[in-house]
């Protein structure tokens, strides 16, 4: 473009093109925020459901072989490092309570805090962290790739729905095995606490007394560790799915897929970490 | 061995963009039962679209597809499963189930999916042998055990020819089964493909760029020139076709009005 002399000022014509340039610019973003955006993210999360409601539908019609091997590939397999850093979490997190407590004259009460704090929060926390990282990326990935070399239309060229096919066993796999994977990892945790409680002064004895005295005798605490547990597993199965199933692009397409669902999955699971926390215990004024 | 009655394929209308690409603009084509049918065209046309249309594995913008006057477009994607288990689909890279080995991807259809039921009561001993028949169909021999990953390019898309026929389809749609395959190979599956259609008179659609297999198979020649059917006809009128998009495509000019350059925005046959 040509560069103006010096002195000569902008015709209002032109002022008034430039003006309408920037409010159609500004126009664009508005809608791009106000419509575009929410309308998208209704979409997905319809489409997340749509998944969710026929890979159900389809969980009797897989094989239970099919069912025994996802379990074992997206659970029994993320269980070493679930249990590991639940416990290294736990060592830690018991250290700086020990020490703090000693001040009080109170680090007998160790025991309790680590245990309600790893049955109700950081064991299916760190658990699903865990599963999202190992599962949640292999399934995205797997399928993702899946869909880039056309077997998922392999699949439904013979008949078959890849939601039910694919989906179904890996997204109750991810349900049921999380919370299995948790009760291990709480125990890895608590456990690890009592290393560390033991090497700081506390016994033994001390210890376990005062985890039966923290956790609730109904069980509540465990159930809403389980319970939560679940739930994320949930989410990482089924946005895992969801996003292989919908990667295009070919290899890239499956890299940001994988990407998408593990930065997607963490994102929804500290969001139902904090639902479930409020819900089940009376809400904010608690 | 069942034969079929065939299947009538019919394509009305149908427009599919990809973007602000139009891939292909106003198809209307009727493959009637038992018809042998080579689509040919450049790369790029929108040759495997219109195979993927057919089995609504793409959605069109707009236009119906009918398989058997069942507009199978109207249809919700569950309602199309049976529909679409009549069909036999040979995918350009085979889209063998990698975590399968051979034998597993070929009885995949025979156990899973709508017509499992039809094949239930085959025998271990009659699906293995059913599966060494069709291997050696395709000129594969002792390979059932092996893993996708172990084959070489050409023999994963046997081994894709094989499950496709494992079914006994209504219609068979190839997207190009002979490429990259040596000219033996080659003409044995062009045999296999006639013989199939012969045998079973199983409605067939092969999309190829190979003109030596589209002489030797074709019942009819359907041409694909931008984004619409340029040609359709006998594979003898379209050897000795005047029009010169057939016979630059056909003698494989440089020279002609076939653009031989690719651009953004449009395939490069945008007439």
């Amino acid at each position: 473009m040509a560069t103006r002399p010096t002195g000569i000022k902008r015709t209002m014509t032109e002022v008034a093109d430039e003006t309408t340039l920037v409010l159609e610019g500004v126009g664009r973003v508005s809608r791009q925020v106000v419509i575009s955006g929410p309308l998208s993210v209704i979409r997905y999360v319809g489409d997340v459901f749509l998944v969710l409601i026929e890979a159900v539908s389809g969980i009797r019609e897989t094989d239970l072989i099919t069912h025994i091997r996802q379990w074992f590939l997206l659970g029994v397999q993320t269980f070493p490092i679930a249990g590991t850093t639940v416990g290294l979490s736990s060592a830690v997190f018991a250290y700086y309570t020990v020490m703090s407590l000693k001040n009080y004259g109170a680090s007998g009460l160790v025991g309790g805090i680590v245990a309600i704090t790893v049955v109700r929060e950081t064991g299916p926390l760190i658990a699903a962290i865990m599963l999202t990282a190992r599962a949640g990326s292999s399934i995205a990935a797997e399928i993702g790739a899946m869909r880039a070399s056309e077997q998922i239309d392999a699949l439904r060229v013979m008949g078959l729905s890849p939601v039910r096919y694919l989906a179904s066993s890996r997204i109750l796999a991810c349900t049921l095995m999380l919370p299995v994977l948790t009760v291990l990892s709480d125990l890895m945790g608590v456990a690890a606490g009592g290393l560390v409680a033991s090497s700081n002064g506390v016994s033994t004895q001390q210890y376990i007394t005062s985890i039966r005295n923290a956790l609730q005798h109904s069980g509540s605490d465990i159930y809403e560790g389980l319970y939560k547990a679940m739930v994320f597993g949930c989410i990482v199965g089924v946005i895992g799915c969801n996003e292989g199933l919908n990667s295009t692009g070919g290899a890239a397409g499956v890299g940001a897929s994988t990407i998408r669902a593990v930065v997607l999955s963490l994102a929804l699971i500290f969001l139902a970490d904090l639902l479930i926390t409020f819900t089940t215990n009376g809400g904010l004024a608690l | 061995m069942s034969t079929s009655k065939g299947v009538s394929i019919r394509l009305q209308g149908i427009v599919v963009d990809h973007g602000p690409l139009s891939v292909l603009k106003d198809i209307n084509l009727t493959i009637n039962p038992g018809e042998l049918v080579c689509v040919v065209g450049l790369s790029g046309c929108g040759k495997s679209t219109l195979l993927k249309c057919m089995s609504a594995l793409v959605e069109p913008t707009s236009g119906d597809v009918y398989i058997d006057d069942i507009n199978i477009t109207a249809l919700k994607e569950s309602q199309r499963h049976p529909i679409r288990a009549r069909m036999g689909f040979v995918f350009q890279y085979a889209a063998l189930f990698d975590s399968m080995s051979v034998f597993e991807n070929v009885v995949f259809g025979l156990r899973k999916g709508p017509l499992r039921d039809r094949y239930a009561d085959l025998s271990r001993v009659a699906i293995a042998l059913r599966v060494t028949d069709l291997l050696f169909d395709v000129g594969l021999v002792g390979i059932e055990r092996r893993m996708p990953s172990e084959l070489s390019g050409g023999m994963r898309r046997r081994v894709g020819l094989a499950r496709a026929l494992a079914t006994e389809p209504d219609v068979i749609l190839y997207d190009e089964p002979t490429s990259g395959l040596d000219p033996v190979t080659a003409a044995a599956i062009d045999h296999l493909i006639v013989e199939t259609r012969e045998r079973r008179n199983v409605t067939s659609i092969v999309v190829t760029h190979d003109m030596a297999s589209v002489m030797r198979i074709a019942d009819r020649v359907v041409m694909l020139y931008g984004g619409m059917v340029h040609f359709d006809g006998s594979r003898e009128a379209f050897r000795d076709s005047c029009d010169p998009v057939v016979k630059q495509f056909t003698v494989g000019d440089v020279t002609g009005p076939i653009q031989t350059r690719m651009h953004s925005g449009g395939s490069r046959n945008d007439a």
